[in-house]
């Protein structure tokens, strides 16, 4: 039976420290399986398995790396067991076409915006989502990715100049660049 | 195009944490390169169209997530709970009693036994015509003395004083004019009137019997042909519902 103002310590903390964090987890889980369902499924699964460990874990502890990194690796653990694990490549696709082929010219800057970061494999593409969208530190996102942060800063790097590669035409177009960001070589 | 010096401004801005301002070498070079300035300006488009395109956690799965992590409450929060619920409805009860008394509701009782019709009738539940044997009725000053009975109170049971074989004994004799509250006389044919034979011995022995019957106490006195009836309110409406 629930008692509407009954709380436990755990429920407490798990409102106070955890439940704050779900929209940005929403969101990346979002920008990392493209699908709502999908999403909705990470983000409970994410915070349920932090609520079962919350009791032993300190209470100054970084909640919002901890949550994302249990978020990455339970998609990861997904896309492993669905066969996916192309995604999980460091190796990046190349880039060879602009958003012209997929985008009408007067698409909205976000959705061309989205798909270009579809392209990119998926550590890349992490990086770059929690270094400027979720402004982690270098560190945090490090523990996030499970690597050092030389490698976080050379994904975070190669992300964007391949985000750029994607959509300088399409952002010329648009009147946001005026003299194009071509690439010495493709990283 | 790109230059070698690009590509380490390039660098130099991938391993800055967000916000930070570039070395004031590579800012140098920012400002004189059309190149790196536009870099700089997409990089910046998209880190901003990449936060606009973060919708929220929707309600529902919020909820469900709430509900998720929801634990029963321990025996003890239960528990406090039940008490302070009946703590609740007790001083509720206590203190939102009403004050005013409402008036009894009309109900139909021609069929019930004829002693509980006269104490309906005396508290103005029953208003249909008089009971077959009834000859007057008589609302009566409350100081109205009846007499002192030296016969012992009885209490009638359910079926009235018609099934007078489940009466008891309940308390001594007290004198009806010693109780407040109004009386009412009936007067009784007591050719038309069946008295149950228990009522009716003891009515020859002692010549008055008073029983208490829904609150109201009710005293029988035999006459030659006639029955007298008094029935005396004890209590008030109000307080009677309360119990």
């Amino acid at each position: 039976m629930r008692l509407p103002w009954f709380k436990s310590r755990l429920e407490r903390r798990f409102a106070a420290e955890l439940l704050p964090h779900a929209d940005a987890l929403y969101g990346f889980a979002l920008k990392l399986s493209r699908s709502p369902a999908d999403a909705d499924d990470l983000v409970q699964d994410t915070m349920l398995k932090a609520y079962s460990a919350l009791d032993r874990t300190p209470e100054d502890s970084h909640y919002k790396g901890w949550l994302f990194t249990i978020l990455r690796n339970t998609w990861l653990s997904r896309m492993r067991r669905d066969g996916r694990v192309e995604l999980c490549a460091e190796t990046p696709e190349p880039i060879s076409s602009g958003p012209a082929e997929t985008h009408a010219p007067n698409a909205p800057f976000d959705d061309v915006v989205q798909a270009a970061l579809a392209r990119l494999p998926e550590p890349q593409r992490t990086a770059v989502l929690l270094c400027d969208v979720e402004e982690l530190p270098y560190d945090e996102i490090a523990r996030v990715l499970g690597c050092p942060i030389g490698t976080v800063r050379s994904r975070i790097f190669h992300g964007r100049r391949q985000l750029r590669a994607i959509l300088e035409t399409y952002a010329r177009d648009q009147g946001v660049l005026r003299h194009g960001v071509q690439t010495l070589s493709s990283s | 195009m790109e230059s070698k010096r690009c590509r380490q401004v390039d660098l130099a801005r991938a391993t800055l944490p967000p916000g930070a301002p570039l070395d004031p070498d590579s800012a140098a070079h920012v400002r004189s390169c059309a190149r790196c300035q536009d870099a700089a300006r997409l990089d910046a488009e998209i880190a901003a169209s990449l936060r606009r395109s973060c919708p929220p956690l929707p309600q529902l799965a919020r909820r469900r997530l709430e509900r998720a992590v929801a634990r029963p409450a321990p025996a003890w929060a239960l528990g406090l709970a039940l008490a302070a619920g009946l703590l609740c409805s007790l001083l509720a009860g206590r203190l939102l009693r009403p004050v005013v008394h409402q008036p009894p509701a009309v109900t139909r009782t021609e069929d019930a036994p004829l002693l509980e019709r006269l104490v309906a009738r005396h508290l103005g539940r029953d208003t249909a015509a008089a009971p077959v044997g009834v000859v007057s009725e008589t609302r009566l000053p409350e100081t109205l003395a009846i007499g002192v009975v030296d016969a012992p109170t009885r209490t009638a049971g359910q079926g009235g004083p018609e099934s007078a074989s489940h009466w008891a004994v309940e308390r001594p004799l007290c004198p009806v004019d010693a109780e407040p509250g109004a009386s009412s006389l009936f007067v009784l044919d007591r050719t038309e009137v069946e008295v149950e034979q228990e009522l009716a011995t003891q009515l020859a022995e002692r010549g008055v019997v008073s029983v208490v019957l829904e609150g109201q106490r009710v005293t029988l006195a035999a006459g030659d042909t006639q029955l007298f009836v008094t029935v005396t309110t004890m209590e008030r409406p109000g307080q009677l519902a309360g119990r």
